[in-house]
């Protein structure tokens, strides 16, 4: 995996509660197993006769190279859909910023390297509010190595965020979750399952296969 | 030392803990469906690792499959098939139980786990789909994940789990005739939101919940995700044991004592909230958030009045409806008796209690899908089947169905449709198709007349 160390950038401020997966990507676009080309927020972007429905603000051109979303609480609920991190990377989303996200989606976003940047609803809406003023000469700084948010191009105060710090590292140096696991606690899977193997029998008939 | 349900569970699957926040719990079982689960397995087998072990993996095949009667297309959704194809090649390349379409035992992921004794009390199991919370109505710990998860859960049996706080939901009171636990659970999503129960394991609790048979535990966790709750859990009693012992689960260990597994008397929860089911009347969802939900008599809130009143606002834009309207009356152009949430045998009987000698109002499309084929065919044994198509309901095979809009057939932008599924939002069964949630007993009602209808309003209303 790629390592994260920031995210900079045009920010799309869509400062709306409950956006759930099925709105980042209709289970319709889903058309195969790839991680590319599903369209994101497709029953948005597209009016029914397929053309593009102009008043949605993904289709304005100053949102063409946008890298960070902003959204309101509950960013991602519903569906375990991680085909909708895969729409949003594809789009060119490398990062989110909300006060809150769907529990599934969130560990979806750490698997894949998309950030998702927690805040207050307050500071969140004003994000959304400074991108959506200009977004061209508003645009963020998100540094995962000192957990801060920079409004760049003004004196504003860097908007600090917390990770937990195992996924943060993670990210930070581009490790494959499974490796890692195996690496630093594959004695310990082991020793639980040659204990576990007297108690619970019928769950470890296919060990070692 | 006492202990919640949670507690319990957690501490017998903790590999490893980095800390107290978190952990590495074992995951005992996992199961998959082609939507999700084949791209797990393939990644895994494109980067040469190996399933810890496979006999403890299942398949089927639910989320795309066609349900229509004799299912004459494998699929309806465009490329569906290669999701179908792709969990054939890589189950038969891995090893996994895996239930085909022609197989008795396919169906929906959360009812084949708990037919098969696949899920019993005191495991871990998780799957790739946000409703497998479901099976916690067993004394379990069963959570959804994503796909990349899901590979690290086949190939190391373990996941890195944040540990969530314990909230308990202590319902009492009993249910009157005509409402049941689908009112229930929509009840309170209402009261706590759709992000109330986030960074939290709900326990539901108390007199109302064990009155319940296991169908009604199934729809209450079934829901708990869409309160935000990491997982939902029912300690286990004689009617869990009834369950489990009722008829053969294959996978279900013998000789065991699962008593054990509940909450201890005078164990602690972070959070507890309470619900008197004496008062509750049937539920009905008016927006695209489960949360927007009201009662028979009540009228539509005002934006402001909402947790949010931009996506409030949205809801009654995208449903055409205005607030200070009541639901009552509304016509509906479908319904849609199906989904994990409500289409055991249990809802099925239910549906057809308050079915029998009554037709679907003309203008009404009606479909029902039973949860699994071991539904179906014990559905047909009994003639609920004969029931519904009588009445003038379609009757499919089983999966999930129109829960969820995957291309193929649907309703039309601005169409109406009362579902016994769990979710409501913008374009769900279809680009503007507009869905009410509630009861199989609603649901039903509701067909018979051709409009959103209190069942309590019918003769007999059966509950």
């Amino acid at each position: 995996m790629e390592p994260v160390k920031s995210v900079s950038g045009i920010a799309l401020p869509l400062y709306q509660a409950n956006i759930d997966t099925d709105m980042i990507i209709p289970s319709r676009m889903i058309k195969d197993l790839s991680r590319g080309g599903a369209s994101l927020f497709a029953n948005l972007r597209y009016l029914p006769d397929g053309s593009v429905n102009q008043d949605f603000i993904l289709s304005r051109p100053e949102y063409e190279e946008a890298c960070i979303l902003i959204a309101g609480n509950n960013f991602g609920c519903g569906s375990s859909r991680e085909q909708a991190v895969w729409a949003l990377m594809d789009y060119g989303i490398r990062a989110l910023i909300a006060p809150g996200f769907g529990d599934i989606f969130q560990r979806n976003c750490i698997a894949n390297g998309l950030l998702p940047v927690q805040i207050s609803e307050g500071e969140a809406e004003a994000l959304a509010d400074f991108a959506g003023q200009n977004p061209i000469r508003h645009q963020l700084e998100i540094n995962l190595e000192t957990e801060s948010i920079r409004l760049l191009g003004t004196m504003n105060k860097p908007i600090p965020f917390s990770m937990d710090a195992d996924d943060r590292e993670r990210l930070l140096r581009g490790l494959d979750p499974v490796d890692l696991t195996l690496e630093s606690i594959g004695n310990e899977i082991a020793a639980f399952e040659a204990r576990d193997e007297t108690q619970r029998p019928w769950l470890h008939k296919g060990d070692g296969d | 030392m006492t202990k919640t349900l949670f507690a319990k569970l957690w501490d017998t699957h903790l590999v490893s803990a980095p800390n107290d926040r978190t952990g590495f719990l074992y995951i005992d079982r996992i199961f998959l469906h082609e939507r999700m689960g084949a791209i797990s397995l393939k990644m895994l087998l494109e980067k040469n690792r190996n399933l810890r072990n496979a006999d403890q993996v299942f398949a089927t095949l639910d989320h795309i499959v066609d349900t229509s009667p004799g299912r004459p297309q494998q699929t309806r959704s465009p490329g569906g098939v290669q999701f179908m194809t792709a969990m054939r090649e890589t189950a038969a390349e891995t090893g996994i139980h895996f239930y085909d379409l022609n197989d008795q035992r396919q169906g929906i992921v959360h009812l084949v786990a708990a037919e098969q004794g696949i899920a019993h009390p005191g495991l871990t199991l998780v799957c790739p789909d946000s409703h497998t919370g479901t099976l916690g109505a067993l004394g379990m710990l069963a959570w959804g994940l994503g796909i990349s998860d899901a590979e690290h859960a086949l190939v190391t049996r373990t996941l890195k789990i944040n540990k969530p706080l314990t909230l308990r939901a202590r319902c009492t009171g009993s249910l009157a005739a005509g409402v049941t636990a689908k009112d229930m659970v929509l009840q309170l999503i209402r009261q706590l939101g759709a992000a109330g129960g986030r960074g939290y394991v709900l326990e539901y609790a108390g007199e109302a919940v064990q009155a319940l048979d296991m169908p009604g535990r199934f729809t209450l966790c079934n829901m708990g995700v869409e309160l935000g709750a990491f997982s939902s859990l029912i300690g286990v009693d004689e009617a869990t044991i009834a369950y489990l012992e009722e008829t053969e689960r294959p996978h279900l260990p013998g000789g065991m004592d699962f008593s054990s597994w509940q909450t201890d008397e005078g164990a602690n929860f972070d959070k507890e909230v309470h619900l008197d089911v004496n008062r509750l009347t049937p539920v009905v969802t008016w927006g695209t958030s489960p949360e927007h939900a009201l009662s028979f008599g009540e009228t539509v809130p005002s934006p402001d009045n909402c947790r949010d009143s931009i996506s409030a606002q949205k809801a009654l834009d995208y449903m055409g409806i205005e607030q200070g309207q009541q639901l009552e009356d509304l016509p509906v152009q479908a319904a849609f008796f199906g989904s994990c949430t409500n289409a055991r045998l249990s809802d099925l009987r239910q549906g057809a209690a308050l079915l029998k000698g009554r037709k679907v109002a003309g203008q009404v499309k009606a479909i029902c899908v039973p949860g699994s084929t071991q539904t179906r065919l014990q559905a047909e044994r009994e003639g609920l089947d004969q029931v519904f198509k009588v009445a003038g309901f379609e009757w499919h095979e089983a999966g999930c169905s129109l829960c969820f809009y995957a291309g193929g057939d649907t309703f039309a932008a601005g169409q109406r449709v009362i579902s016994t599924s769990n979710r409501n939002f913008e374009g769900r069964q279809g680009p503007g198709v507009r869905t009410h949630l509630a009861s199989p007993l609603t649901v039903v009602a509701s067909a018979i007349t051709g409009r959103i209808t209190d069942p309590r309003s019918l003769a007999n209303g059966a509950g």
